[in-house]
C-alpha cells in the first residue's frame, strides 16, 4: 500500500467519524448522515482498492486511472461548492428576513407604546 | 406641496459623524416630512443621535447592507400608509433642498421613481474615478438590457411612488447593491423613471471597496438579467 493510499484512507475515516458524530449531536438529519457516509466511504474505497477506478473507465471513456479520478473529483468539487453557495445564500436569506422581521417588530412596539413619539419629528 | 407627509428614509451604517446634519437639513425644509432613519446595525452613537436629532429610528440588530435597510423601510413605509417616498444617503453627500425637485413628479402624477441624477447638471461630481466608470457602465448595460437611458443608476438619493414599491418589494433580494436590481424590477413593472440634476456635496468619502464594489454591481445585473 502506497503513502498516499494510507493518507486517503485516514482522511476518509476522519471524515466517516465526524459524520457520525454530527448526526449523534443532532446536526445532521438521517437522510444527510447517509449522503455523507456514502461519499467519504466511496473516496475511502477508491483509496483502498484503485483498481476499482479501472472498472468505471469504459463507461466515463476515459484510458488513465488517475486522469478520471481527478475529473470526476473535480466535479464532484464544483456541485459540493455549488451546493454550499445555495446553502449560504438561503441562510443569508433567512437571517435577512429575521433581523428585518424583529426591526418592523421592534418599530411597530415603539409605535404601539409611544404613538406621540412617532409622530415628533416635524 | 400635498398635505399628506412624504416619508424620508435614511439608511446608515456608522455615521455619526454626519446623521445629525442630515437630519437637521431635512427639518429645515419646512415640509411635512417623516423622518426614519434605518440604523443598519451601526457599531457607533448613529442610533442614539438620530434619535436626539429627532428622527425615528428602525434599527437592525446585525449589519445586513445598505439595501437590505432599504427594504426594511421600503415594509416600514407600506405598514405607516405611505404614498411617496424619499431615500436619502446618511454620507451628507445629498442636499436637502433638491428634495421637493423629486418628490413633485410623483405627487403630480407624472413618475413613478424620481432618480437624483448627480451627472445631469454640467458639474462632475467628485467621485472617484474607478466609481464614475462603473456607474457609466452600468447605465449602459441597463440601457443594452431594457431600452431606458439612464445618468446615474446608482444614485442613493430618490423618491418612489409607494404603489410601484408595494408591487416590486417581494422580488428585491439584493442586501448590499440593490440599487441596479430595483431599477430591473421597476423597469419590468413598466415602471415611469424620471431623473432630476441634483448637487451634491463634496465631502463624503465611500466606504466601498473598488473591486468588491465593481464585483458586486456586476452580480447584480446578472440576477437581473436570470
Amino acid at each position: 500500500m502506497k503513502g498516499i493510499q494510507v493518507i486517503g484512507i485516514l482522511v476518509a475515516m476522519y471524515l466517516i467519524l465526524q459524520t457520525l458524530i454530527q448526526y449523534k449531536k443532532g446536526n445532521y438529519g438521517l437522510k444527510r448522515m447517509c449522503f455523507w457516509l456514502a461519499l467519504w466511504g466511496l473516496i475511502g474505497s477508491l483509496f483502498a482498492f484503485p483498481s476499482l477506478v479501472g472498472l468505471t473507465l469504459p463507461f466515463f471513456a476515459m484510458q488513465d486511472m488517475v486522469l478520471t479520478t481527478l475529473v470526476v473529483g473535480l466535479i464532484v468539487v464544483f456541485v459540493l461548492v455549488y451546493h454550499t453557495y445555495q446553502q449560504i445564500a438561503r441562510v443569508e436569506r433567512k437571517l435577512t428576513e429575521l433581523v428585518q422581521n424583529i426591526a418592523i417588530h421592534d418599530y411597530m412596539k415603539d409605535a404601539t407604546a409611544d404613538p406621540k413619539g412617532k409622530d415628533d419629528e416635524q | 406641496m400635498n398635505s399628506k407627509p412624504i416619508y424620508v428614509f435614511i439608511p446608515a451604517y456608522n455615521e455619526e459623524k454626519n446623521i445629525a446634519e442630515v437630519i437637521s437639513g431635512l427639518k429645515q425644509l419646512k415640509l411635512n416630512l417623516k423622518i426614519y432613519v434605518v440604523d443598519d446595525g451601526s457599531k457607533d452613537r448613529t442610533e442614539k443621535i438620530a434619535r436626539q436629532a429627532g428622527a425615528v429610528v428602525v434599527r437592525h440588530r446585525v449589519n445586513l447592507g445598505q439595501w437590505a435597510a432599504m427594504r426594511t423601510a421600503f415594509a416600514i413605509s407600506l405598514v405607516e400608509g405611505a404614498s411617496v417616498m424619499v431615500s436619502v444617503d446618511a454620507d451628507g453627500q445629498h442636499k436637502p433642498r433638491d428634495l421637493p425637485k423629486l418628490v413633485n413628479p410623483i405627487l403630480e402624477g407624472k413618475a413613478d421613481i424620481v432618480i437624483g441624477s448627480r451627472f445631469l447638471n454640467n458639474e462632475t461630481p467628485e467621485m472617484p474615478k474607478y466609481r464614475r466608470v462603473g456607474v457609466r457602465f452600468f447605465n449602459k448595460l441597463i440601457e443594452v438590457a431594457t431600452g431606458k437611458k439612464l445618468t446615474d443608476c446608482t444614485s442613493g438619493y430618490k423618491a418612489y411612488n409607494m404603489t410601484l414599491i408595494r408591487k416590486i418589494l417581494p422580488n428585491l433580494t439584493e442586501n448590499q447593491y440593490g440599487a441596479l436590481e430595483f431599477i430591473m424590477e421597476a423597469i419590468k413593472q413598466k415602471a415611469r423613471i424620471l431623473e432630476k440634476p441634483i448637487m451634491t456635496k463634496t465631502n463624503s468619502v465611500s466606504k466601498k471597496g473598488k473591486i468588491k464594489y465593481g464585483y458586486n454591481l456586476l452580480r447584480t445585473i446578472v440576477k437581473g438579467f436570470s
